[in-house]
């Protein structure tokens, strides 16, 4: 008999619980998220990583260029090959602090010496962003963002970044704006962009001036393969 | 889960146990379920950091953004491509420069081909990705055409163009104000100043004047309390999983604190 009323408690417990799932389902809908904000919860979940992927392949289909690259550079990462283990190696070994977002197809590291980055000069990145791809795995798109720069520090790195680039892929295929520190730090928004772009690989490194974090530099790298 | 041995339930037949058992199985699965389907659409309300608001004007056609897909929006494909087509970039030809930031921005048409540069380029970043992803799926409502228009629109309306805010977009979506379109996307204060920066990277790209590159930030800027969720991380990372909200904030500074939307001429 106790055991009776253990198994219907029991199941009452877990209707119950069943029953909160449901609601909390509810509020997670575009008619119940009103309210979970209302409520000061936000819905975490973002899009799904196959969803992520398919949307960077169509934008770099849109951007390709018309020629295949004679490199891929990567701040010495190697795209479409190495995996997140490889990745997770390199952090340990660098002593680099990264945390896995979006169900493990992104690795978030910050404040990563020069030296962890193939060479690089011009002082530690704030922040490297490695995307996985969700089909096969391998590392597919990078970012880096260096905040909090003067304009001569960002026209310095930039140039490196570039004259780095042109070495092993030759003349960039678009650069708008304008890399001097003067310009630079003559108001908001002045941006220098370099951009590469081939049928299986696109670099850009950019240099603006963003109110609030001084002069920033942006590296990103991705392979624009299937 | 693992279902009792009936053995072990003198007291309640077979029959009633598993139908109870079934039903509470199937009750958790659709509550689960919908707990995921909910959130894998969280992005089908206005889902760009900084876009969704706005509406289609009754004086114009929409269709600059309204054919947009993946599929278009090039920035310089090829090699030493000229990138200056798109977004009206000031300047050309030689004329004298249209006197409007509107103008010089190339009307409704010149600002949604813009917009849809930005969003493909917005897209290729690990992070900003997240939020606008799911417009890649025509299943999804907003889609990405129905952002662009309704982004259109607001950034029209910016620019002191004739444009109006907010009405329905050419399919029929409305849009909406910016703080509802973003209030459970749980943007940042780093996210959004990275979306913005990205924007201006590809204004410049396109050949937009230096000015009137700032003059859109400025424009994006104002939006930036509506859309921005104060309690998310400032740094430039998302918070997708919880474990990420609790990251240090990296190159944390203020907020721009300039410009608003409308004032930029």
């Amino acid at each position: 008999m106790a055991r009776s009323r253990l198994i219907r408690v029991s199941i009452y417990v877990a209707s119950g619980l069943a029953a909160l799932t449901l609601v909390g389902g509810l509020l997670h809908t575009p008619l119940g998220r009103p309210l979970l904000a209302r409520m000061g919860v936000g819905c975490p979940v973002q899009a799904p990583p196959e969803d992520v992927e398919r949307a960077r392949l169509q934008s770099a289909h849109a951007t390709q260029g018309t020629e295949a690259s004679p490199a891929k550079p990567a701040l010495g990462f190697v795209l479409d090959k190495m995996t997140m283990s490889d990745v997770e190696a390199w952090a340990d070994h660098a002593h680099v602090s990264c945390e896995e977002m979006r169900s493990g197809t992104v690795l978030h590291c910050t404040k990563v010496p020069e030296s962890a980055l193939g060479g690089r000069t011009g002082g530690p990145v704030d922040e490297l962003d490695l995307a996985f791809s969700p089909a096969s795995k391998r590392l597919v798109n990078l970012a880096t963002t260096q905040y909090g720069l003067d304009s001569d520090a960002a026209t310095a790195q930039m140039s490196a970044v570039v004259a780095g680039l042109e070495q092993q892929l030759g003349r960039p295929t678009r650069e708008a704006g304008k890399l001097s520190a003067d310009y630079l730090a003559s108001g908001p928004y002045r941006t220098a962009v370099v951009r590469y772009r081939f049928t299986d690989y696109q670099a850009d490194v950019s240099t603006t001036n963003l109110p609030g974090h001084g002069i920033v530099v942006r590296e990103h790298y991705m392979s624009a393969r299937d | 889960m693992d279902h009792p041995s009936t053995e072990e339930l003198p007291d309640v037949t077979p029959e009633v146990f598993v139908t109870k058992f079934s039903l509470v199985s199937i009750f958790l699965l659709a509550g689960a379920g919908s707990v995921a389907i909910a959130c894998s659409s969280s992005t089908s309300d206005d889902s760009s950091p900084a876009g969704g608001a706005g509406g289609s004007s009754g004086s114009h056609t929409g269709g600059g953004a309204g054919s947009s897909s993946a599929g278009k929006g090039g920035t310089g494909g090829g090699t030493g491509g000229s990138a200056s087509t798109q977004a009206g970039a000031g300047g050309e030809g030689g004329s004298a420069e249209p006197s409007t930031l509107y103008s010089r921005l190339g009307g409704h048409e010149g600002i949604a081909a813009a917009l849809d540069s930005i969003v493909t380029e917005e897209l290729k970043n690990p992070i900003i990705a997240s939020y606008f992803s799911q417009q890649a799926s025509s299943l999804h409502k907003p889609t990405r055409a129905d952002i662009e228009e309704c982004f259109t629109n607001f950034l029209g309306k910016a620019a002191n163009g004739p444009e109006l805010y907010p009405i329905k977009a050419t399919s029929g979506y409305q849009c909406r104000d910016m703080a509802t379109a973003h209030a459970t996307l749980g943007i940042g204060s780093g996210t959004f100043d990275l979306f913005v920066m990205i924007a201006g990277e590809e204004l410049t790209a396109l050949g937009v004047l230096p000015d009137d590159v700032a003059a859109v930030a400025s424009a994006l800027n104002g939006s930036k309390p509506q859309i921005v969720t104060p309690s998310e991380p400032s740094g430039a990372q998302a918070c997708h999983l919880p474990a990420s909200c609790a990251l240090p904030v990296v190159g944390e500074g203020g907020a721009p604190g300039d410009g608003g939307a409308g004032g930029a001429q």
